[in-house]
């Protein structure tokens, strides 16, 4: 039987001042090589409860187990480990730092991870070449398009090769060949033994997906 | 994650990138700079330039006179140079008068013995001879009538003395001028009629001075008289810390308010920037690692501010012909103005560090 490598356990969250819980007593086993997709109608705690099983922010009750341990209530360096070592995130409008080149954002996660930056320039530019956003080193965010900004976002969450890939509508805004190459790029990573969980509204990107959370 | 080479490197890729920020952080670390060396750093230069002058040695000398009845001897000189605000002890012998007796109209010039802690203070020469030899001032010798330091002086008991060189009198043995020291052997004790101590600085002047009488072993006090300047040292000991001392105040106050700027600075930075420090903690920094990251890209350019504010005001000082501060002092600012900015850094800091992920990279 494939073990859960990303399990939530009565999961309940509550924003600070808001009187009711965005998520509540929401239990789940998140199985290795899945893909699974977190949908529903906006408002619901996708992306909320991506964060909580991202150990980004702590659950109000309930627990968020990674691999068979407790992480949720780890201290917050050791979460921040946590999230270094085993998860890669791409982000809802891929959060590039625009000041920095297209090559320092790829390789940002190998300065928390535990990557040489020798190791780290050569994996980001074979992950570049693979998802077609081969640019020169020091273009910066600023100068690329929305397609090529997502690519380089998954680019960046790929780079330590993590065993679980959490992505925040990565098909946003973009369009279907674009939204395509990235939904692509994840289910390697699945059919590579990795996990990926998605929270999406796409109905592409939920059809395509072998688990399906309705919140 | 990685130790602290991967910080330092971080952090100097984040002050390269964050241009503006970097630029604001280096102009007012040079500002305060700038203004505290023009400031507080002239002061201090003018202060150690009072100082100088009013610290020669003549505000440091200690004439102790003994009258014969006093019976002190040269063995005095052992004794005072144990105190630890010496540095100079001459014992000097009677005044005993010498001419040069085949001159027509031959002048008298005091000739004395001196037993001290350096004789190479007076440049006495090594050069001795067989029987009674000494040197002479330059003073001495024209007052003698002598063209070089060279040929026989006459005691008024008519004995021969050789004079086979020129000793320089320092400034605060002038009031012995025109001066002939007669040479005697180390180990030779005579009478001393004027002692003179060189006090370390003027601040040792009033303790040595209160110390003397107790090992000058005179038979009776009534016969010895104990000098100093007493009112050079007064004005030392007032202008000493007193001159820089509001302008020490002021460098305290500046440090504050680059503190408080830097702070300032930085809070409206990293406000501007909170998705980057959002994205870094979701990506697994530590909160240890943000606050580290702010503190070091403060101090890089606030280093860099340091040293061009510094430096620059020195030239500036320099080209005005001022009195400079010295190198400890500006080294100290350069320090200071290190703390003061990684101090203004870290709340900033903090704050940056506590950036919510979910909040910052979330699109609503």
């Amino acid at each position: 039987m494939t073990e859960a490598v990303l399990a939530a356990r009565d999961l309940t969250f509550a924003y600070q001042r808001q009187p009711r819980p965005v998520i509540v007593d929401f239990d789940h086993d998140v199985l290795r090589g899945s893909t699974t997709a977190l949908t529903g109608p906006s408002g619901r705690g996708k992306s909320t409860l991506l964060y909580l099983l991202g150990l980004m922010v702590r659950p109000s009750s309930g627990r968020v187990l990674v691999a068979g341990h407790g992480a949720s209530d780890l201290s917050d360096a050791q979460r921040a480990r946590v999230r270094a070592h085993h998860f890669g995130f791409v982000f809802q409008d891929a959060a590039l730092d625009p000041t920095r080149s297209v090559l320092d954002n790829v390789t940002e996660p190998a300065i928390y991870g535990e990557m040489d930056r020798v190791d780290a320039v050569a994996r980001a530019a074979a992950l570049m070449s693979r998802f077609d956003v081969d640019l020169p080193p020091g273009h910066r965010p600023g100068q690329v398009s929305g397609g090529q900004a997502a690519r380089l976002a998954l680019c960046r969450a790929l780079l330590l090769a993590p065993p679980i890939v959490l992505a925040d509508e990565p098909t946003g805004n973009l369009d279907d060949a674009a939204a395509t190459v990235v939904m692509n790029g994840l289910l390697e990573h699945a059919a590579e033994g990795g996990t990926v969980v998605i929270a999406t509204h796409d109905t592409r990107v939920v059809a395509r997906c072998d688990v399906v959370v309705t919140l | 994650m990685r130790g602290p080479r991967t910080l330092v490197r971080e952090a100097w890729a984040v002050t390269r990138a964050e241009r503006v920020g970097t630029a604001l952080i280096l102009v007012v670390v040079v500002a305060m700079c700038v203004s505290v060396i023009l400031t507080t750093g002239r002061s201090i230069g003018s202060e150690r330039a009072v100082l100088s002058s009013i610290d020669g040695e003549g505000v440091r000398t200690i004439v102790v006179r003994a009258d014969p009845q006093a019976e002190i001897d040269s063995t005095v000189v052992g004794r005072i140079r144990t105190f630890s605000g010496v540095e100079w002890v001459g014992a000097f012998g009677p005044a005993q008068d010498v001419q040069v007796s085949t001159l027509p109209e031959p002048a008298p010039v005091a000739m004395r013995t001196l037993a001290s802690t350096d004789d190479g203070r007076l440049h006495l020469g090594r050069f001795t001879i067989d029987g009674p030899s000494g040197e002479a001032s330059a003073d001495a010798l024209r007052a003698l009538g002598l063209l070089d330091p060279s040929g026989d002086v006459t005691t008024t008991d008519g004995e021969d003395v050789a004079v086979t060189g020129r000793l320089d009198v320092p400034s605060f043995l002038a009031f012995l001028q025109p001066l002939v020291v007669q040479r005697t052997r180390s180990d030779q004790v005579g009478p001393a009629a004027v002692i003179v101590v060189l006090a370390r600085s003027a601040r040792d002047v009033e303790p040595v001075a209160t110390q003397l009488p107790a090992v000058l072993d005179a038979s009776d006090a009534k016969f010895v008289s104990i000098q100093t300047s007493h009112e050079l040292v007064v004005l030392h000991r007032l202008v000493e810390g007193q001159l820089g001392g509001f302008s020490r105040a002021l460098v305290a106050l500046v440090f504050v308010i680059l503190s408080v700027v830097v702070a300032a600075l930085l809070y409206g930075l990293i406000m501007m920037r909170r998705k980057d420090y959002g994205r870094r903690r979701a990506l697994g920094a530590t909160r240890r690692f943000v606050v580290g990251l702010v503190v070091a890209r403060t101090v890089i350019p606030a280093a860099a501010g340091a040293a061009a504010g510094t430096g620059g005001a020195v030239v500036v000082l320099r080209a005005l012909g001022d009195p400079l501060p010295d190198v400890g002092f500006c080294l100290g600012l350069g320090i200071l103005a290190l703390a003061a900015a990684a101090a203004g850094a870290v709340v900033p800091a903090i704050a940056a560090s506590r950036r919510d992920p979910l909040s910052e990279l979330r699109v609503p």
